[in-house]
């Protein structure tokens, strides 16, 4: 089993990689889990660097491919902290390439959809959480030279990589692979969807429970 | 400020060329404030069209690769082209072109076009629409009588135009004008039959001989707002949210101004050094508490909607008593709207922020608290 790093310290190293750099460098979170690391990290800093969420509806897809409007109306560089399964979704590097944009994918790859695999966890759906898993994927094989990308299974390696990323004249990919026991910062996103079913959870599943005895969590 | 609108009118122009070259036009006559502060290449200048090239869009992805001061920008699904014009549109200020396909393809941006009119951005989407002559004769791509795809979403759209004759032109490009010059954006569905894309078009009006004026606050409301803010013994708060950010450069003096201390909504986070923290998701630093603790008197929100995602359905989020004023350029932002505001009196003014940041700094009475070192900083 490969060896994985805190979603922490990623997303901190590409948000204060893209600080030091803010007259040239875009920041954009896709709606999952990334959204709550990046927020979180722009919260430690004194001055944040241009960042975008879609932050009304939450569409999947947004932080992507808006991220490639960007770089089309600026000229400059974005990075964009997405989980694996929204680089799924909008996948934008043949237009990038295209088009000569200087597009960086941080990917949050733990092989499966975070969000929804906590939140039917909080409501006990076991059989609904099944669904939520992935298969592990290498996406720095973009099928392209043109496209530049490192994986990354150790934390020493991250200032590396993001600076790799950031000085690649192109598009590049970081693919990051996480500890999927570390419980991202959703802060109430995930109680609050109990108002949708007009009752609340109980604040711990059995199988969050069980985890826990476990040592999972 | 360079308008273009009549550049090429030495020589005939199809109605294709013509809505192309209006979109330049609004872009360089309606652009906002930017987002985007940081280095621009001579691309960030331009406006962008975004499209999946297809029979029916032929004309005016023509037109927009030929022009000067049209990025051509083909991309693969139709909502990666409007997500692409929403950031875009966010980033310059200006508006931002999306050239829409036929039949189902109409449908592939409604995804996007609902978070384009959210977001506040202002997009155009060409839509072409089978020509009247065809319409029922059951042909692949077509918007039939029985389902006119071009229309499924509308209610989506600040505004659905139908152009049925090239006579109509004129007077579209005055409403395209006056729509773009809306602070809040606008997203706009202008759709034409394919047929007279190709047709010849006469030149369009001037534009830039129409002056909008921004809706902007009266003297007596800034005064009150004015003197919410020095109000004796009580320090203000501002609460920014995303409408803020293009006014970011000016916020850092305006805290300090009314020796106030300032918060924010997750899409504004720490736009402005020495924040208590951030509300709603992803909450960090117990505003609550902290402007329970500073006894804070007075609330400007400015730039949000104060949705529950943003901290608006916290009912505990601010003191008793404190009244909060709500400045927000989308006058569809009901003021009240938020849990958080309930039993509060509040304020609200429809404004574009930096007219209001104008009109209040023209006020400035001297704060009668002195700025104040920062709050220590809000951890998660």
């Amino acid at each position: 089993m490969n060896a994985t790093v805190d979603p922490t310290a990623v997303v901190a190293a590409a948000v204060r990689a893209a600080s030091r750099a803010s007259q040239t460098v875009g920041v954009f979170a896709e709606s999952s889990s990334a959204m709550f690391y990046v927020i979180r990290e722009l919260c430690r800093l004194e001055r944040a660097p241009y960042c975008r969420l879609s932050s009304h509806y939450g569409s999947m897809g947004h932080a992507i491919a808006g991220a490639l409007g960007f770089c089309a109306a600026t000229g400059q560089r974005a990075i964009v902290v997405t989980g694996d399964g929204s680089f799924d979704l909008m996948n934008p590097m043949r237009v990038a390439v295209r088009h000569g944009l200087r597009l960086t994918m941080v990917v949050l790859n733990d092989s499966r959809l975070t969000l929804p695999f906590l939140g039917a966890e909080h409501r006990g759906a076991k059989n609904a959480q099944e669904t939520t898993h992935l298969v592990p994927w290498d996406f720095t094989r973009q099928g392209s030279l043109q496209v530049g990308g490192r994986r990354v299974f150790d934390e020493a390696e991250l200032d590396d990589a993001i600076a790799a990323a950031l000085s690649f004249d192109g598009c590049y990919v970081v693919d990051a692979e996480i500890d999927p026991h570390v419980e991202p910062p959703v802060g109430t996103r995930i109680t609050g969807a109990d108002a949708l079913f007009g009752a609340p959870s109980p604040k711990r599943s059995p199988m969050h429970e069980e985890r826990l005895r476990h040592g999972d969590i | 400020m360079t308008v273009l609108a009549n550049t090429f009118d030495d020589r005939e122009q199809t109605l294709a060329e013509r809505q192309i070259e209006l979109v330049v036009t609004l872009a360089d006559l309606c652009a906002r404030p930017p987002r985007w502060r940081g280095e621009r290449d001579e691309l960030g200048h331009i406006s962008c069209a975004f499209f999946l090239i297809s029979a029916a869009n032929l004309a005016w992805v023509d037109a927009a690769a030929a022009h000067p001061r049209v990025r051509a920008v083909p991309v693969s699904i139709e909502a990666m082209g409007s997500f692409a014009a929403i950031e875009a549109s966010i980033a310059t200020g200006r508006p931002q072109l999306v050239i829409s396909g036929s039949g189902p393809g109409t449908l592939g941006h409604l995804w996007a076009i609902a978070a384009a009119r959210a977001q506040g951005a202002s997009v155009l989407v060409l839509v072409p629409r089978t020509p009247p002559e065809l319409a029922g004769s059951n042909d692949i791509q077509e918007a039939s009588y029985d389902q006119p795809l071009h229309v499924v979403g509308a209610h989506l759209y600040d505004k659905v135009i139908a152009l049925e004759a090239v006579a109509q032109m004129p007077r579209i490009a005055r409403t395209l004008r006056q729509l773009f010059a809306r602070p809040q954006g606008a997203v706009v569905q202008l759709s034409v039959p394919t047929n007279l894309l190709v047709a010849l078009c006469p030149a369009l009006p001037r534009l830039d001989a129409v002056r909008i004026e921004l809706p902007s606050p009266s003297a007596a409301t800034i005064a009150d707002v004015a003197e919410l803010l020095s109000g004796p013994g009580k320090r203000p708060a501002f609460l920014f949210g995303s409408g803020a950010v293009a006014f970011r450069h000016r916020l850092g003096a305006l805290v300090e101004r009314w020796g106030a201390v300032h918060f924010s909504t997750p899409a504004a986070a720490a736009i402005v050094p020495g924040s208590l923290g951030v509300i709603g998701n992803a909450a960090s630093g117990d505003i609550a508490k902290r402007l329970l603790e500073l006894d804070v008197s007075c609330l400007v929100v400015l730039g949000s909607r104060l949705a529950i995602a943003s901290g608006g359905g916290d009912g505990a989020l601010l003191p008793a008593g404190c009244h909060v004023v709500h400045v927000d350029a989308d006058h569809n932002v009901i003021a009240g709207n938020a849990v958080a505001t309930w039993g509060h009196d509040v304020t609200f003014i429809p404004s574009d922020i930096g007219t209001f940041l104008d009109a209040l700094e023209r006020v400035a009475p001297t704060p009668q608290i002195q700025a104040v070192t920062p709050p220590e900083k809000g951890t998660s």
